[in-house]
């Protein structure tokens, strides 16, 4: 398969054919699969996209051309897409802010990206309107991250809360250390999508962690809900996919590169078993739309 | 040209191949919904992390509970667990025989050795049933490893079995994931008392464990009623091992304790009549080795149901070594021998064996959303071995089934049901149930009743008596026996309750209204009385029906500045003639624990606790602390602390006999986390 790629890599590449998305990851294929076969259904017919996993990305990166689109899965792609390409354009996928703003100054090339999770503000006022003890909230992040601790101290603020920031190491030891020390303070975990710190399985031991400590997290993704957080305020495959499709419709287009943002249409989850031992009630449906512009599960459908 | 159309045929066929894969897979949009896992990185993760636990939330259950948690323990500086107790409302915790000897009460009823609530840790029983009682300073638990206590404040037998009468005591550690790296702490009293404690906590993939071991040494009391000095004080040695493994639908653990006390005791005086007839001519000291093994495993069968089993064996071996002067008329009466021409020195030994191993098989399995269901099978069988109290050995076995239900009929309804069914080889076969309910008026306050009976069955001693003296010589007192025994207590117990908890300031308030029917409550009194030829019976059956109405209210109160404040208030009548009875209660109970940050590394806190008329006399004592906390860097750091404690009375302190010279004493404490 690897010798298969590698040879319809270098055929597209070499020859002065049009523009090619390369779908750069390092995920299942079987996902990338199906990512690749959603995004062509949305794409006009003559778009060619070609999954590329990342080593095979970084061995053939001199073939790429100036109007080449790279869309990186994950931050670890856009890490490694933004530090050996000089030719094209990058769309980063499938990875938080944090993340994004991390790697970008690295971008040699024009960059974009539709973040995960959702804009701190939405996550916040979630928060104010269930969650009323106010102990600091912790936040917890690795070095792979730019957080500007100040301007989310300040929206904090509007919403009345505190945040407690601690940069850890993302060894197991170090994160699961991490969370005692910031929970000595604090109720809640409030996190961000930080593919380091939750990476091999340290996500389940944070979150059994704070189940032994009857404590709290708000999770990034639907997963995290499913697993034993609070709530989420996060996008659908369907709603990123949408989001990447308009940039990379105006950049074949008018050759215009949109700026990196959350998609528009975002949904919030509730774990029922949580808030119900923490007695949290919750805002209807209509009033999470109206309100805040979210969906919450049953009105997504 | 040539190239390009072998591009464009290479790629069909690859786009061919991976439709034809997609469509296999029947993709729709949602199907990308695999992506969702990425972007969570959580794709393994079990939805069964939280809701395999079937805890109820506070404002759900029928019954009355007070939570001691995490950070009020931590922030309250106490040394030794049973002592958190006075922070429950109708809680008393004072030493009567000895300092070593607390005696944690609910309800009063018993100074000295006290047996009626139920008292678990992680599950395990640690309620002797030698000799009925709760041996505080003998559990290898340090307070540093606990994580939380909850205490049922009513009989819960349904759920607990026998002896779980006044109240049940449960007491939680941490788990090491919480524990991770190492930890000490230290104590030091004016008085002479110490503590020492230190912790190390790893782990390995899905394990984790935490190696703990304390010594401390308390000074104990200084004076009995007439001035003498006392021969008191203990020290005790303990460590814990303890072993996890967390998956994402299994959970095993591994508890391993073992202690050992060494308790100064007042030499014993011998009587007979109001004659002396001899005393101890050593100091003796109260030998207690304690150790326990518990192996737990759950697993989750299905999203719904979850299946645990439960095996433990505790052992606790007392022994005490009396040099005795003994009257030579004294001698030739108690041992049933012709008098001696002269007084007699020798010595003699208290012996108490008992062993406990108890294995249960647990169903907890949530029917609907509306219906779960707790249910349980065990099997218990306990030992005694004394030559002193039981001229050999007793057991008994106990088999017990129970279930208990929560049905939540609307979402202000929910009845909280069960029973258990007991079958003892010693003192036969009690089915003990309870019914609560409750009514929400908000999801975060409460109304509830509840109403459940119990019973205390008697202890291994009670039935099994043969008290008798052997000394060193051989020579064997007559005996102090069991005739027919002590029949069981039994209780009914009515709680009316309200709850509430305001999130936005952090406030909660619980207040319970009770009356307990307390009916045939044993108060015979064991003495040793076989001063003759002949064998005597021990008292017995010596029994009274009691009343018990009373109000308790508890106020918890978390500032957002980091203040704590927690305010407990009991007021109990009983209804009863007894003047033992009475002076064993306490009609009045008020705790108040403050805690405030100063800056962000000072802060000050104190106690208040007030029992009127505890054994005959108001008990009143306040402590205050000042409290330095600082980062040492990483994940490092340290706190410590120099605090006072003074009573407020000057009375003696439950018993005639326990006496401290001074009123005041000083301290200073340290913990350091790395």
């Amino acid at each position: 398969m690897k010798r298969l790629f590698l040879f319809i890599f270098l055929l597209l590449a070499s020859v002065n054919v049009l523009a090619t998305i390369y779908v750069v990851h390092d995920t299942e294929e079987s996902s990338v699969r199906s990512l690749t076969f959603q995004l062509s259904k949305l794409l006009p017919e003559n778009t060619r996209l070609m999954p590329v996993r990342s080593a095979l990305f970084i061995q053939n990166v001199s073939f790429l051309k100036d109007d080449d689109v790279m869309v990186t899965v994950g931050a670890d792609s856009f890490r490694l897409a933004c530090s050996v390409a000089s030719e094209g354009a990058v769309i980063a996928v499938f990875i938080g802010k944090e993340e994004y703003l991390n790697i970008q100054p690295q971008c040699s090339i024009p960059v974009s990206g539709v973040f995960s999770g959702a804009p701190l503000d939405k996550r916040l006022n979630i928060l104010e309107a269930i969650w009323f003890d106010r102990k600091p909230l912790a936040v917890i992040y690795s070095d792979h991250l730019f957080v500007d601790e100040q301007e989310m101290m300040n929206l904090a603020d509007q919403h009345g809360f505190i945040f407690r920031f601690l940069k850890t190491e993302t060894d197991r030891l170090s994160v699961l250390k991490s969370v005692n020390f910031v929970l000595e303070d604090s109720e809640l975990i409030f996190s961000l999508v930080d593919t380091q710190l939750y990476k091999n399985g340290i996500a389940q031991d944070i979150l059994r962690l704070l189940f032994h400590k009857q404590k709290v997290m708000i999770g990034p993704s639907f997963a995290f809900v499913r697993a034993g957080s609070l709530f989420a305020v996060y996008s659908d495959s369907e709603a990123k996919l949408k989001a990447l499709v308009e940039r990379l419709t105006m950049w074949d287009t008018k050759g215009v590169l949109l700026e990196a943002a959350y998609p528009d249409q975002l949904r919030v989850s509730f774990n029922s078993y949580l808030i119900k031992s923490h007695g949290v009630v919750l805002p209807s449906s209509s009033y999470l739309k109206d309100k805040y512009g979210l969906c919450s599960e049953t009105q997504c459908e | 040209m040539m190239m390009r159309w072998l591009c464009v045929v290479f790629y069909l066929c690859f786009g061919v191949n991976v439709w034809a894969e997609a469509d296999g897979l029947s993709f729709s949009m949602g199907g990308v919904s695999d992506l969702d896992s990425y972007d969570g990185f959580l794709d393994s993760i079990p939805v069964v992390v939280t809701p395999s636990k079937m805890a109820q939330p506070r404002v759900d259950v029928s019954s009355s509970l007070s939570v001691l948690d995490g950070e009020f323990i931590r922030r309250i500086n106490m040394q030794y667990v049973e002592d958190l107790l006075q922070f429950v409302p109708g809680f008393s915790v004072a030493p009567y025989h000895s300092s070593s000897q607390k005696v944690a009460s609910y309800h009063g009823t018993q100074l000295d050795k006290y047996r009626r609530i139920q008292v678990l840790v992680n599950g395990r029983s640690v309620y002797s049933v030698g000799v009925a009682r709760v041996e505080w300073a003998t559990l290898p638990l340090s307070i540093e490893d606990v994580a939380r206590v909850e205490i049922n404040r009513g009989p819960n037998a349904a759920s607990y079995g026998v002896n779980s009468f006044f109240a049940v005591v449960n007491i939680i550690t941490r788990s090491p994931l919480e524990t991770l790296g190492d930890s000490i702490s230290a104590y030091s009293g004016s008085r002479g008392d110490y503590r020492l404690y230190g912790q190390h906590s790893g782990l390995n993939e899905d394990w984790s464990y935490r190696a703990s071991a304390s010594t401390s040494d308390v000074n104990g009391f200084d004076e009995d009623v007439d001035g003498d000095k006392r021969h008191d004080g203990h020290g005790s040695t303990m460590g814990n091992v303890f072993i996890q493994k967390e998956t994402a639908t299994s959970f095993f653990d591994l508890d391993i304790g073992a202690s050992s006390l060494k308790d100064k005791i007042d030499p014993s005086e011998y009587e007979v009549g109001s004659l002396l007839g001899g005393y101890d001519t050593n100091n003796p000291m109260r030998l207690i080795d304690r150790e326990h093994i518990k192996l737990s495993y759950s697993q989750q069968v299905s999203s719904s149901h979850e299946v645990k089993i439960q095996y433990y064996y505790d052992q606790s071996d007392l022994n005490e070594h009396h040099e005795v002067y003994l009257k030579r008329s004294f001698y030739g009466a108690l041992f049933n021998t012709p008098t001696p021409s002269v007084d007699v020195y020798d010595s003699y030994e208290i012996d108490l064996l008992e062993t406990r191993q108890d294995i249960e098989v647990q169903s907890t399995w949530e029917a609907s959303d509306k219906l779960r269901l707790i249910s349980a099978i065990g099997y218990r069988l306990d030992e005694a071995d004394s030559e002193h109290f039981l001229s050999g050995k007793a057991s008994d076995e106990v088999f017990r089934l129970s279930s208990n239900m929560e049905y939540r009929a609307t979402d202000s309804w929910i009845f909280n049901g069960g029973a258990m069914l007991e079958d003892s080889q010693m003192s036969g076969a009690f089915l003990s149930p309870k019914l609560g309910v409750t009514y929400k008026l908000s999801e975060q306050e409460s109304i509830r009743f509840n109403t459940s009976k119990a019973v205390r069955t008697p202890d291994l001693s009670d039935q099994h008596f043969k008290w008798h003296y052997v000394l060193s010589n051989g020579e064997e007192s007559s005996t102090v026996y069991a005739d027919n025994g002590e029949k069981e207590e039994k209780i009914t117990s009515y709680e009316l309750g309200y709850y509430h908890y305001w999130p936005g300031r952090g406030l909660s308030l619980d207040v319970k209204l009770y009356h307990d029917a307390v009916k045939d409550m044993v108060l015979s009194k064991k003495l040793f009385t076989a001063l003759g030829p002949s064998d005597k019976p021990i008292e017995e059956g010596v029994i009274e029906d009691v009343d018990i109405n009373g109000v308790e209210v508890e106020l918890d109160w978390r500032f957002r500045s980091g203040a704590i404040t927690r305010f407990t208030y009991a007021y109990q009548d009983t209804q009863t003639e007894n003047t033992d009875l009475i002076r064993a209660t306490t009609p009045i109970m008020m705790s108040f624990f403050g805690s405030v940050p100063l800056t962000d590394k000072w802060s000050a806190q104190g106690y208040y606790w007030y029992g009127k008329a505890l054994g005959g006399n108001d008990y009143e004592f306040l402590n205050t602390w000042l409290s330095y906390k600082l980062s040492l860097g990483g994940y490092s750091k340290a706190t410590m602390g120099v605090g006072m404690e003074t009573r407020l009375d000057d009375n003696a302190l439950v018993s005639s006999h326990n006496n401290f010279t001074k009123d005041t004493f000083a301290y200073v404490f340290t913990n350091v986390t790395f």
